[in-house]
């Protein structure tokens, strides 16, 4: 049996990652009801150091495109029937424009977002993390977010609610330097929202008025838009910048979602949780077999540990001879 | 209050000359628009134009498709003395009559005599305002920005983000890594688009993203090799690597299905910006590694397309 390791489910989704509910949506149209998903928080089990991964009895693939050549490799025994590869040479362009642009707006809502981190994300994910983690975890998780979103200019920008706070608290409110920020606070939402109004028209235009944007089967392109789409429209957000935008302006976008949610993820897709037993082991970097550069890494460790237990050595027998001096 | 005397001849062992200020108009006039690119690391012949460098080679083609000629071009300038540490900048005679949007407050200051104000250096998001000035014609006034259609024009944003996306990505893992020596004698590298920006999922830290070591001590201690495409303190993990490399040969063969035997891309009349894109992509390919430059050199009629624009690029071009 196939065990998908994803992140935890929250907000009635089976997982709060855009990566891994897009490949809980495919692997349901393309193996229903074969794989069970197993809910972690430890990415570096993953051959590639991040969620979501699967485990085939021994086979461990990751990241998702190689998941998804895995699945369609016959020698594997799936039998899936009709290849879901893209037809069109566009199609493996929009995969990737779907999956990096509506993938930076999801990011953005759940991890830059100042207000949406601290009372959303941030609750939800902490406490599956065990004691010593979950002090750093979390923020180390929504670092490695941030350099993708620096390049987008999707990252660091204020909510309105949180600079309240922060003024009316701690420091008399600077009457001149208030109206103008306000002003730039404002301006850089909007430039948010106008990014994201292009990348969401852009989809409406491919959706028109079918049903799947690939005829009437659904295909991969339909699961990325789908699992962002739903990310954007379903959790809660405490700063509903995009998702007041997503539900009012682009209800075929929404209604597609929901339809590609009721097909696939209505079904209870048998879940457990990641057991932790290995937890200390968790606590120091895994080691990664099998590359070039890591058989030379792997000799300067052990010649380190030598040479340390060498000199241990040499330094206890040595002992009884170094005369103290009285 | 005077000086005291001792004082005064402590001083005058030191005296202080002042020399007249140096005008700078005199020494270097600018003969034209200049383009400060970076150099082709392999190509050092004095009649190199083209840039080895993806983000300076598409401005260069973008000028050049847009239909400017007789610019000039310099290799000799680092990236730490351009805008904000990136290159490529674009050196311009200063045109009062124009109002370009990031000269709306300057207009007020009046010249001081040393500062020479007659040209000005463009960070490479205004090139594409002063071309447009110069040329009194904007890609906006185009129906479709000189696209064939609306759906011609989404489609050229799905293009840019595979060729930024896939292409970048192996092409920045297909670049040879340099040894620890290098790494500590180079000079800081400029912000430029790193694997961690472009990967989906990101990166993990390199110690992982639950071990207490903090990652950045990693970065300094790596003898067996940094590699220069990311900030040092992620792992790219060797499925990571498989994967980029799947995905790269799909990316090629869906650009040379697209491009078929089109003479630019999408069907377009006139040359666009993502013919820019895509030449420099291409010239930057087939001048690295052979593991990427198989696949292209494969597909005939990228290989073709790719002679043809860089014949009409080249003749843009002089070098300074």
């Amino acid at each position: 049996m196939i065990e998908l390791h994803v992140w935890p489910a929250k907000w009635g989704l089976p997982s709060m990652d855009p990566t891994s509910l897009l490949l809980i949506i495919y692997m349901q149209l393309v193996i229903p009801s074969k794989f069970t998903l197993v809910e972690s928080v430890n990415p570096d089990l993953s051959p590639s150091g991040q969620l979501p991964f699967i485990q085939n009895g021994k086979d461990l693939v990751a990241p998702a495109s190689s998941i998804i050549s895995y699945l369609a490799d016959d020698a594997n025994g799936f039998g899936i029937p009709t290849p879901k590869a893209p037809s069109n040479p566009q199609d493996t362009a929009w995969l990737v424009h779907a999956e990096s642009n509506l993938g930076d707006l999801v990011l953005h809502m759940l991890y830059s977002l100042h207000a949406n981190w601290n009372e959303l994300t941030h609750p939800s994910i902490v406490y599956q993390f065990p004691v010593p983690q979950r002090y750093y975890a979390p923020h180390r998780l929504r670092e490695s977010y941030r350099s993708r979103l620096e390049s987008a200019g999707l990252w660091s920008l204020p909510g309105v609610e949180q600079e309240k706070k922060a003024f009316s608290k701690e420091r008399p409110p600077k009457a001149k330097g208030n109206p103008r920020d306000r002003f730039l606070r404002v301006f850089e939402r909007e430039r948010v929202v106008e990014k994201a109004r292009t990348a969401l028209d852009i989809y409406t235009r491919l959706l028109g008025a079918r049903t799947f944007f690939s005829g009437d089967q659904p295909s991969l392109l339909d699961a990325i838009v789908a699992a962002h789409i739903l990310l954007l429209s379903r959790p809660p957000f405490p700063d509903p910048l995009l998702q007041d935008l997503v539900n009012t302006s682009y209800p075929s976008l929404v209604a597609h979602a929901n339809r590609l949610s009721d097909q696939t993820l209505s079904v209870n897709i048998p879940t457990r949780k990641a057991t932790h037993e290995n937890f200390l082991g968790t606590l120091f970097p895994m080691i990664d077999s099998g590359v070039e550069s890591d058989v030379w890494e792997t000799r300067l460790r052990v010649a380190f540990i030598g040479l340390m237990l060498g000199g241990v050595l040499t330094y206890m027998s040595a002992a009884p001879y170094i005369n103290p001096t009285s | 209050m005077q000086v005291p005397g001792p004082l005064k001849t402590l001083f005058s062992y030191f005296p202080l000359y002042t020399h007249p200020p140096l005008n700078a108009k005199r020494n270097s006039t600018l003969e034209g628009p200049t383009i400060w690119a970076r150099l082709s690391k392999a190509n050092n012949s004095a009649d190199a134009v083209l840039s080895s460098d993806v983000e300076c080679l598409k401005w260069q083609a973008y000028l050049a498709l847009r239909g400017l000629s007789g610019i000039r071009v310099r290799f000799d300038v680092d990236a730490q003395g351009a805008i904000d540490g990136r290159l490529p900048n674009l050196h311009v005679p200063f045109d009062a009559s124009a109002t370009y949007s990031w000269s709306a407050d300057n207009n007020k200051k009046s010249s001081t005599g040393p500062i020479d104000d007659s040209t000005e250096l463009l960070s490479a998001p205004h090139i594409v305002e002063w071309v447009d000035a110069k040329l009194a014609h904007s890609a906006l006034d185009d129906a479709w920005e000189g696209y064939k259609d609306e759906a011609a024009k989404d489609e050229s944003r799905a293009w840019v983000s595979l060729l930024e996306g896939n292409v970048h990505a192996a092409l920045l893992l297909s670049q040879p890594a340099e040894s620890f020596l290098e790494s500590l004698l180079a000079p800081p590298s400029p912000p430029s688009t790193s694997l961690e920006s472009i990967l989906v999922p990101p990166p993990p830290p390199s110690t992982g993203f639950l071990s207490l070591l903090p990652s950045y001590s990693f970065t300094l201690f790596s003898p067996f090799g940094n590699t220069s495409n990311t900030t040092g303190s992620v792992r790219i993990s060797s499925a990571t690597r498989i994967s980029v490399f799947q995905k790269y040969p799909d990316a090629i063969k869906a650009l040379s299905e697209r491009l078929g035997t089109d003479k630019w891309f999408l069907g377009s009349e006139y040359p666009t910006p993502l013919d820019a894109l895509t030449f420099a992509y291409l010239h930057c390919i087939l001048q690295s590694s052979e593991a990427v430059r198989k696949e292209v050199t494969r597909r005939v009629n990228l290989v073709a397309w790719e002679l043809r624009v860089r014949a009409m690029v080249k003749a843009a071009f002089n070098r300074a």
